[in-house]
Formats: C-alpha cells, structure tokens, sequence
C-alpha cells in the first residue's frame, strides 16, 4: 500500500470536517422534557446512604424538588463510579463517601464538583473469618475485600496497614492483601472462602456477621477522634449548581428532612429504607440486618469537615493521590441557611 | 503496512538493469537508496499521520465539548504518558501483559495450526468443522468470558483460554485456505517426487500456503491482543497488567493516565504489527513479489 500525496491531504480533510460533527454530537444532558428541569441523583443501596433511601421511599425527595423537577436516581456499588457518571455529566449530584469526593476535587483542580451537605458518620468495619483471623496481628498475608479502589473504605485500609508498617499495593500484593470488588460479590466470596474478612460499609458488615458467621474485628469508629467520621455526604456537580442553584437548595432541604424524618420516626425509617433497598436489589433484608446496621450509623447533617483532610492526607500518604488543596470543596452555605432557618446550630467547613 | 518505498529510486535501478542484461529482470533489484533517505521516506507519513491526530484531538479540547478534567489535551496526557513510560511498574505490567500474548498466541499457533491441517486434508472433517471454525472465528471473544470465569475462576487459566479461543480459528482458517490455494502444479510435482505425509507437509504445503497462513497469523494474533485486553478488563487478579493499570486509572477517575495506557496499548499492536510487516515482507522478497513492482 503506498501513500500518495493527494490520498493523505483527503485524510485530513476528512478528519477536519469530521470534528465539529464529533464535538455537535452527544451533548443530552440537564434540562428539557417540556419545561420540566431533570435532576439526577446518585446514591448506592447501603445503609449509610440510608438518608437517599428513605427521602425516596417516603418521596421526601419528590416533595421537596416540586412539580417543575423530575428526579431520576441512579445506585452504585461505590464512589468511583459514581464520579465517573458525574464527570461524563450523566450524574448532577450524589451522596457519596469522602475520598471519591477530594479524588474528584483533586482531579478537575477544584472545578468539577462541590459537597453541600452531610448525611452520616459511622457504619463501617472490618469483619472477618474468625477461623482464620483470631487478632489484629493474623491479618498479614489475608485477603481482605474492600467496594473499590480509591473508595472511602479502601482508603481508610490501606492506610491504617501502613501506619502499622505493613504494605497494601495496589495489585493486591504486600504484607496486607486488598482486594477491591462489589459488594454484593463480596457476599459470596466470603460465603466461599476466597477473601479473609472485608472492610465495608453497612449493610455488608452486619450480613457477613449475621448471614455468614464473620466477626468484627474493628469499627472505624475507634480509629476516629470523638467515633466520629464522615461516611457519606452530597455533592453536587458545580456546572449543574452554577445552572439551577434553586433545585440545589431544594436537594440540601430535602436531604436535612430526610435525616430529620430517620431521628424522629427511627422504626419507620428502618422499614423505608428496606422496601427501597428490595426496589432497588429485588430482596428486602432480614429485620435483624436492618437494625445492626442502624445502630453502627449517626445520621448527621454536619459533613464533619475534620475527618475529610484526615481522609485526604490518608490517601495521600497511601500514594493514591497527590497533595491537594480542599480549599472550597465545601458550599455550606444553603445547609446553613435552612439549618438557621429551623432554628438549629449550623455547621462549619472547618 | 509499507510506506518506505519511494519512487525516486527506480530509474537508477531500471539503469543498472539495462546494463546488467536480461538476467536481472528475474532477480529482486537491488536498488540502494541512502539510510537516511529510506527513514525519511519511513518516518514522514507516520509523523504526520500522529500530528494530525494530536492535532484534532487538541481541536476537540479547544472546542470545550467537554470539560479538561474529562476530555484532557495533548498537552496534559503527553507528559503523563512520559512518567508512565518511567515507572518501573509500567514495564512489569508491559512484561506480564506480553507474556500471557506471548504463551496465548503460541498455544493458538500450535492448535490452530494442527486443526488448520487436520482438517484440511478431510473432506469429511471439514464438512464437518469447516463452518464451525469461521463461525467461532466470527464470535467475540468477550462472549467467552462468563464461562471461561466459571471453568478456570478468576485466574490466568480464564484468560489464557479465551486468547487461545480467539486466536486459534483465524490461524487455522489462514492455513485451511493456504491449502485450497496451493496449485495443483506443486501438489502433482511433489506426488511425482514422492513426497509424503509430513515430509509432503514440511516441503510442499507448507511452504505454498505460507501467505495465507501469515495473514491468518497475523489475523489470529489481532484476534488474541484483543481477547487478552478484554480479559484483563474483567479478570482482574492480583498481579498488574496492562489491563488492570487501565482499571486502576479508571477508579482513581485519572483520565490522563487512562489515555497513557491507552497509547501504550496502540503501541504495543502498532510495533507488533510492523513485526509481523516484516515477515510478510521477507516471505514477499523470496516469492519475488517484492514492493518495487507494484
């Protein structure tokens, strides 16, 4: 095959006027739908995400956002995805966990996204094997799962591996073996013995306790000053908030009610959150589930901003991410304006 | 594919030929043009061909379609793709990824090749296979996966199968059709000659089927690189690959870093396939059809 000139200099052609074609094309998202502004909302089918769940059971969410919003939601299995649906603008805000967050901060220099409002703290632990991991210390040489790479949770492991001196590559090597899959896989490489205990959030601790015979080894919680850490919050694409500052307003006021709604009527909620999950999963969780993972979670509106830059300097120290500035990531500002507004102490970015 | 050739350099040869006499119309010329000159003529098309390609890919950016963190430039992937190529690690997960193609592609060679023969010789056996081999060849690889995973779990074994299911028909197909093409001349000369069972293969049918059968290799081993990234796509275990250092980049939502794995893949089957370029080139040189006469 030979090259000619004349052959070449179409190519470019081609290739020129392909491009403003490419650039026109795919460009769906935000608003339409006669009129109507479409929102869509991530969250994931856990327990610490149990403020979305219940918002949407008791359609909170729906109330709040009015007749002129169309919500659409979207689960996932844990950040990382949730962020890449947020990039590709499939996503205009989420209630996720902290590292996915900075990692989102980080990667688009402070532009892409914005945490707006707190949702929980607590509910995660590390369970395992008792059969074959009796103490801390047995853990080196286990496979320990954990919903992703670069989760919250596969942070916080990784990091607390090397602050005892042991190393948790990425590849699943080093003294700690960490190995990243769904959750719902979890369940059954447990079940076959093919990892040694997992790091995960509620519901997965309590099923592996209850359903499989695991055994709680640690709670984050007692790695964390006062037990207190933030597990999931919302954030919200600041393309999206820049366009509808309104229906961002509305989202924070629905989530405070949401949690409002889970501290006043804590049975109810339960319940809630279980019918969304079966919606969700197609199996409801037995009650027992349900109320072990409840009592591991605090349901807050403060994002308990602290325990996000230890969260950062973790991932940093683990080599995941680079330093980076959280100066701005949060925009408290409507939280703190319905908080004020219900007569409850606002809370601080600091 | 064969870009070097110039026109520049035929009328000396047509000149040495005429002085050479009749003879040297049935020998490959062997018109020299300067080292320098042939890398020239090698190198200008393809340095283009990659300007212009950065080059729309920056349009694409500039136009703001999609925001930097997204959709990065040239500008931000190109030194990524440089620290890339330092990392030690890089290179394990390059030797890993080339040594499960390596042993997959060996092992489709070798299957595919001694089906390819079987069943070109019977005309029962490819009654009976000979449409369930292209139809296997025209099956995506990926569709194996699900299986493959259920048989040999998520282990080296899932994947080595697949390349070797993706591979292996496109090789033995390459050699079927090389037979068909044989000329009847060459099989009734080695029948006078008495050439036999696997002396008929080595001397005759192998040699004569060659062309096809490197382009069925060549096909096979396109097929094979494709299987192995799907497989390290999906059948993430432990040890890093070219594929899982795609995954990771993916869940740490680095973007630059995922097209820097994604060049590092184009690379890897551009320079294989110049490999391949050459055999067939030298395969050409020795049947006398080389490139100067087109």
């Amino acid at each position: 095959m030979k090259l000619s000139r004349r052959k070449a200099l179409a190519a470019t052609a081609a290739l020129v006027i392909g491009l403003p074609v490419l650039a026109a094309c795919g460009d769906d998202s935000g608003s339409g739908d006669g009129g109507k502004t479409t929102v869509n909302l991530g969250f994931f089918p856990n327990i610490t995400h149990a403020t979305a769940l219940v918002g949407l059971e008791k359609g909170i969410f729906t109330e709040k956002l009015g007749s002129d919003v169309n919500l659409s939601t979207k689960a996932f299995n844990a950040g990382p995805e949730a962020i890449e649906a947020l990039f590709a603008e499939g996503l205009d805000a989420t209630f996720i966990g902290p590292n996915p967050a900075i990692n989102a901060w980080a990667q688009s220099k402070g532009q892409a996204i914005k945490i707006v409002a707190g949702a929980a703290s607590g509910g995660v632990s590390l369970v395992v094997n008792p059969d074959k991991v009796k103490s801390l210390d047995d853990l080196k040489g286990k496979k320990i799962a954990t919903p992703q790479l670069g989760n919250t949770q596969d942070v916080a492991i990784r990091a607390w591996a090397k602050e005892r001196g042991w190393t948790a590559n990425q590849d699943g090597t080093g003294d700690l073996s960490v190995i990243p899959q769904p959750n719902a896989q979890t369940i059954d490489t447990f079940k076959q013995g093919t990892i040694d205990g997992a790091w995960v959030p509620e519901p997965f601790a309590s099923r592996l306790i209850l359903e499989s015979g695991a055994k709680k080894l640690l709670d984050e919680k007692d790695l964390w000053p006062d037990g207190k850490f933030v597990i999931t919050h919302l954030i919200v694409r600041q393309d999206f908030a820049k366009k509808h500052p309104d229906i961002v307003k509305k989202l924070v006021d629905a989530t405070v009610a949401s949690g409002d709604f889970i501290a006043a009527n804590p049975e109810d909620a339960k319940t809630a959150a279980n019918a969304q999950l079966e919606k969700l999963t197609g199996k409801a969780l037995p009650t027992e589930i349900v109320d072990a993972a409840f009592k591991e979670i605090d349901f807050t509106n403060d994002p308990i901003a602290s325990s996000l830059i230890t969260g950062a300097k973790n991932a940093e120290a683990i080599g995941l991410l680079d330093p980076v500035d959280l100066n701005g990531i949060y925009d408290l500002t409507y939280l703190n304006e319905i908080l004020k507004s219900q007569g409850k102490p606002e809370v601080s970015a600091q | 594919m064969v870009l070097e050739q110039k026109s520049e350099g035929v009328p000396e040869a047509g000149v040495n030929r005429e002085l050479a006499g009749l003879d040297a119309l049935e020998l490959t010329t062997s018109a020299k043009k300067s080292f320098l000159a042939r890398l020239w003529s090698a190198l200008w098309p393809i340095g283009s061909a990659i300007l212009i390609s950065l080059f729309a890919w920056q349009l694409v950016v500039w136009s703001g379609w999609r925001p930097p963190w997204v959709l990065p430039g040239p500008g931000d992937v190109l030194p990524v793709f440089w620290e890339t190529l330092q990392d030690p690690k890089t290179w394990d997960a390059i030797a890993l990824t080339m040594r499960r193609a390596l042993i997959g592609f060996t092992l489709a060679v070798l299957i595919g090749g001694v089906i390819g023969a079987l069943v070109s010789q019977s005309w029962v056996l490819r009654r009976a296979f000979g449409s369930l081999i292209t139809g296997l060849q025209t099956m995506p690889s990926i569709a194996w996966f699900p299986l493959a995973i259920l048989l040999f779990k998520l282990s080296e074994g899932a994947i080595l199968f697949v390349v070797i299911l993706g591979a292996a028909p496109s090789i033995a197909n390459g050699l079927i059709a090389g037979v068909d093409y044989t000329p009847p001349i060459l099989l009734r000369a080695g029948k006078v000659m008495g050439l036999k069972g696997f002396a008929r293969y080595r001397h005759l049918i192998i040699p004569a089927s060659l062309p096809s059968f490197v382009a069925g290799l060549k096909q096979g081993w396109a097929f094979a690189w494709r299987s192995l990234m799907a497989g390290e796509l999906l059948v993430i275990i432990g040890k890093q690959s070219v594929g899982t250092l795609l995954t990771f980049s993916r869940d740490l939502n680095q973007t630059a870093t995922m097209i820097s794995i994604m060049f590092l893949i184009l690379v890897i089957g551009i320079v294989v396939d110049q490999l391949f370029g050459l055999a067939d080139r030298s395969l050409r040189t020795r049947w006398g059809m080389d490139d100067k006469n087109r």
